[in-house]
């Protein structure tokens, strides 16, 4: 048509997103190095699960405006043909794609699923502006770029249509649509729809393993040893491509527990805030990136602001690790170690701990568990069992590792005895290790205490191998994730179970009968976060359960969208003194699903179990609702005349 | 020529213990800095707290306006800065009370200088004055320099004697230049806690009240009286607003050491039992004999505090 104008707006369009583009993807150069070439088949199979087979927007709590991203993205897709085509018909009016001619089949086969994507484009967009303009749902912040993006889809999908219709209006249809592609394009790198180039590298280059599951491990002998997060420039460059590709669409918060109890944590406003100081700070990083030498580097970075000013610490301190947020995000934004690395500045190098943190710190090292209760009364709870030490016997199959709740609190002792009569039931050889047992450091190390961690990791794993442990059961599920996750970072590789996944087997074989006993009132069961979402342990408690007779109504948020305790991420040990209490809102969810009568809350963890019974007594409940570990209600329906 | 201003904080004309002994800390840092001591006192009718402090051999600048009453950091900052330039201050200093951390971060501000907190000591050699400060709790003391022209620091007032008092000293007048209206805080009301009986952490004696007291601590307080003791509670006494929560004890409230300690109404779960498991003598009262709190307390006592309690109070009073 114009070959001439068409190039110049080509040109001009892809020099100018180009230009601006690499604006905002250079200063990644600056960032900490992090690989992220291995694992090729699980990144490919992740692209097209996540990327392009977009399986997060269709998670059933968001299926509806989900549903319309996908009819957006697949017309994308099938558009980005026409559109090239289109600007090739700039050039040359009769010009269509190989083997895409206008009048062969395939080539009216394409056009006709096109005109099928704009009507599908068309709706999703309608409905998107529906949604932002008129019903307006809590976790969307409004923002006049969300609807002039929409406008721009809707736009283009008019002129689409409108150019096939020919004539003077078709004519103008197509500049005015070659101009929206253009302008478009260009305001990509400027917003939240950046995402549109960045989505898709980022689910390829996601963590795996997921990085909240197994935290990064410092390393603190190193020569230029970073001790977390102190500047962006201490944040990967991985991380940075994530807070460039939050589309702010608030998933994340949805099932927050942090967010939905008023604390000061939004994940997707602190993906904005960094987005905003990457940019801010893109001049110090790119010269950074551009000098080879590390004096120089550290001359270009000194400007860079503590990071504490960006994200406040009443925010970073908030989070429980639940792991909510990364279980919804579409594009796999991973926040907690972000958040842990925040925090291990502020502990391993500003000394600026919480008062109630740096007691835990304290008794962990003094006596290797949080309350700093003798070392030496570790084993007290079993002195009557019987109990085999590891130190005593090679004759074992499993180690029980009773943790520092099942060891010392008395609540969660009954629990642990409850264990005890289940192996013995069942005739599993097993042994402990009392008093050589210590913390693995799970709260430490999410507090940001590192080196603490690190002590307690190497503790643990010597104690292991000095007895030849090779199977491990917990009663914890932050144990069971360290020792499984972390451990293997310090040399321990463990076959670990749940006491829930290990009665679920037991039943299995034949080797634990229950007998099958309803409870009085209904059951419920909560999911603990480094159960279920960390690890995917979702059906063995349930099975556990019903093996024992007993039914789970499931509550609202359950499984994978479970709520957390307000626990986790070493909130167990701090004073939640901002917004309302997590284990309310939680315990308000159970005794709504429970009925008025009240029943059972049937738990998997000795967090989980503290504070849902706080949060039962402090809201008057406690006649009417129970809390008891999964062993437990097991154990009840047990004999001991079985053991084999 | 170092010279180093203190901000006192003073009330009912007499300025505070915590000024003195910030005093005698300014003293021996103008000993080593060859510098002279001044005083900044800020508020109205400061005349007799600011003879007072010119009594310890200082000169002292009062500034006395209505603005400057109450205190309030807006309203106090720049003329404590003003101060701090007109007297050529390299150091500025005050004790690290709630009033000086609120004041001095300010002032620091305000004349670009560097500022260390919590100061236990000075360290370094002659005029290289480096400080000593707390990290981890006070498991580590941190010597840091400050390497600004002007440097600001809060003071640890235990850490340091009180201010002997020497002649030598004057009072001047500082003008004021703050304009009320500018101000954007304002005191709305000033709440003050009386207590006649001793801070939680350091008392002999403390008596702690749960959920079991279904919010009644009169009997609690009435034995606190008659032994001389502190009140103390669990979370969920503290919860339940039955009391203020800078009486909790436990992992994430106060840790508590006392000769005697008593646990009424309380069941004794682990995160209250760390708080005071360092206690002598833990002596429980409790109606549900099933209660934790049972095995680690040397006396337990099954029953209701609200009947035991004055039981016991009458026969304390009685054996006096």
């Amino acid at each position: 048509m114009a070959p001439i104008v068409t190039g110049l707006l080509v040109t001009a369009a892809l020099g100018a997103f180009g230009w601006n583009a690499s604006r905002r993807l250079l200063p990644l150069l600056a960032l900490r190095r992090e690989p992220r070439g291995d694992r090729l088949g699980e990144r490919l199979s992740a692209l097209l699960r996540f990327g392009l087979g977009q399986r997060r927007l269709l998670d059933r709590e968001e299926r509806g405006p989900g549903l319309l991203h996908v009819a957006l993205f697949a017309a994308f897709l099938v558009l980005a043909l026409r559109t090239v085509t289109l600007f090739g018909m700039g050039f040359d009016r009769d010009f269509h794609l190989p083997g895409l001619a206008p009048e062969s089949a395939a080539g009216r086969a394409y056009l006709f699923l096109k005109d099928v994507m704009v009507l599908a484009a068309t709706a999703g967009a309608a409905g998107l502006l529906w949604r932002r303009v008129v019903t307006r749902p809590a976790r969307l912040t409004r923002s006049w770029e969300g609807v002039l993006i929409l406008g721009f889809i809707l736009g283009l999908m008019l002129t689409e249509l409108l150019v096939d219709g020919g004539g003077q209006l078709g004519v103008a249809a197509f500049w005015v649509h070659l101009l929206i592609v253009a302008v478009f394009l260009n305001f990509l790198p400027f917003g939240k729809h950046f995402h549109v180039v960045t989505a898709l590298p980022n689910v390829f280059l996601r963590s795996l393993p997921p990085g909240s599951a197994r935290l990064r491990k410092l390393d603190l002998e190193a020569e230029d040893a970073r001790f977390g997060a102190a500047t962006i420039a201490d944040l990967s460059w991985k991380e940075g491509l994530d807070v460039l590709s939050c589309t702010e669409c608030g998933r994340c918060q949805t099932h927050c527990p942090t967010h939905v109890t008023g604390k000061p944590l939004s994940h997707k406003a602190v993906n904005g805030a960094l987005k905003h100081h990457l940019v801010e700070q893109a001049p110090a990083l790119l010269a950074a990136a551009r000098t080879k030498d590390p004096e120089g580097r550290a001359k270009a970075l000194a400007g860079l602001p503590p990071i504490a000013q960006v994200v406040a610490p009443d925010a970073f301190w908030a989070c429980t690790t639940c792991g909510w947020c990364e279980t919804a995000c579409p594009v796999l934004i991973e926040n907690v170690p972000r958040l842990v690395d925040l925090r291990r500045h502020q502990v391993l190098v500003e000394a600026a701990v919480p008062d109630e943190a740096a007691r835990v710190f304290k008794n962990l090292e003094t006596q290797g568990n949080p309350w700093g209760i003798g070392s030496n009364k570790r084993a007290e709870w079993c002195a009557d069992l019987d109990v085999p030490r590891a130190s005593e016997t090679r004759d074992f199959e499993y180690l029980f590792f009773v943790g520092c709740a099942g060891s010392y609190d008395d609540r969660q002792k009954k629990v642990s005895r409850a264990i005890v009569k289940l192996l013995r039931a069942a005739g599993v050889k097993f042994a402990i290790l009392g008093e050589e047992e210590t913390c693995t450091g799970d709260a430490a190390r999410r507090l940001g205490n590192e080196y603490l961690f690190q002590l307690q990791a190497q503790a643990s794993v010597e104690a292991f191998e000095r007895h030849g442990v090779r199977k491990v059961i917990t009663q914890c599920p932050h144990c069971f994730n360290t020792i499984r996750n972390e451990l293997p970072d310090f040399g321990g590789r463990y076959e670990v179970v749940h006491h829930a996944e290990l009665i679920q087997r037991l039943v299995a074989e034949g080797r634990l009968r229950p007998e099958a006993a309803r409870e009085a009132g209904p059951v419920t069961f909560h999911d603990p976060c480094y159960l279920a979402r960390h690890n995917g342990v979702v059906e063995a408690p349930r099975a556990a359960l019903a093996s024992a007779g007993v039914e789970v109504v499931e509550l609202p948020r359950s499984g994978r969208t479970g709520f957390c305790c307000g626990a986790g991420g070493g909130r167990m040990w701090l004073e939640e003194r901002l917004g309302t209490r997590v284990n309310r809102n939680r315990v308000d969810e159970i005794a709504a699903t429970l009925g008025p009568a009240g029943g059972t809350v049937a738990v998997g963890c000795p967090f989980c179990l503290t504070m849902l019974k706080d949060g039962v007594a402090e809201t008057e409940r406690g006649e009417s609702i129970r809390v008891l570990d999964v062993a437990e209600i097991v154990a009840e329906r047990v004999t001991e005349s079985k053991r084999v | 020529m170092a010279n180093v201003l203190i901000v006192a904080e003073h009330s009912a004309g007499a300025p505070r213990k915590a000024t003195r002994h910030a005093v005698a800390a300014a003293h021996a840092l103008a000993a080593r800095t060859g510098g002279a001591v001044h005083v900044a006192v800020l508020g109205q009718g400061v005349g007799p707290a600011a003879e007072r402090l010119a009594a310890l051999g200082v000169e002292v600048h009062a500034a006395d306006a209505p603005v400057l009453a109450p205190y309030l950091a807006e309203a106090w900052a720049p003329v404590v800065a003003e101060i701090a330039q007109r007297v050529g201050a390299t150091w500025v200093c005050a004790a690290a009370t709630a009033q000086g951390k609120d004041l001095l971060p300010r002032v620091a501000a305000r004349l670009g200088a560097g500022m260390a907190t919590d100061v236990l000591a000075f360290a370094g050699e002659g005029a290289q004055v480096t400080l000593q400060r707390p990290m981890w709790a006070g498991n580590v003391i941190a010597e840091v320099e400050i390497t600004s022209p002007v440097k600001v620091i809060t003071l640890r007032a235990s850490e340091f004697p009180d201010a002997a008092e020497v002649a030598g000293g004057k009072v001047t007048a500082a003008p004021v230049a703050v304009d009320p209206g500018a101000l954007r805080t304002r005191r709305v009301e000033l709440r003050v806690v009386k207590s006649a009986r001793p801070e939680l952490t350091e008392a002999r004696v403390v008596i702690a009240g749960g959920r079991g007291t279904k919010g009644d601590f009169k009997p609690l307080e009435a034995l606190a009286d008659a032994l001389g003791g502190a009140i103390g509670a669990s979370r969920a006494a503290v919860d339940a607003g039955w009391i203020s929560n800078d009486s909790q004890v436990g992992q994430t409230g106060k840790v508590v050491a006392p000769d005697l300690y008593f646990a009424v109404g309380i069941s004794g779960a682990i995160q209250h039992v760390a708080g005071m498991k360092g206690a002598k003598v833990i002596v429980a009262i409790n109606k549900d004999p099933e209660a934790p709190i049972f095995q680690v307390a040397d006396y337990g006592l099954v029953a209701d505090g609200a009947t035991a309690l004055p039981e016991l109070v009458a026969r304390i009073t009685a054996s006096r």
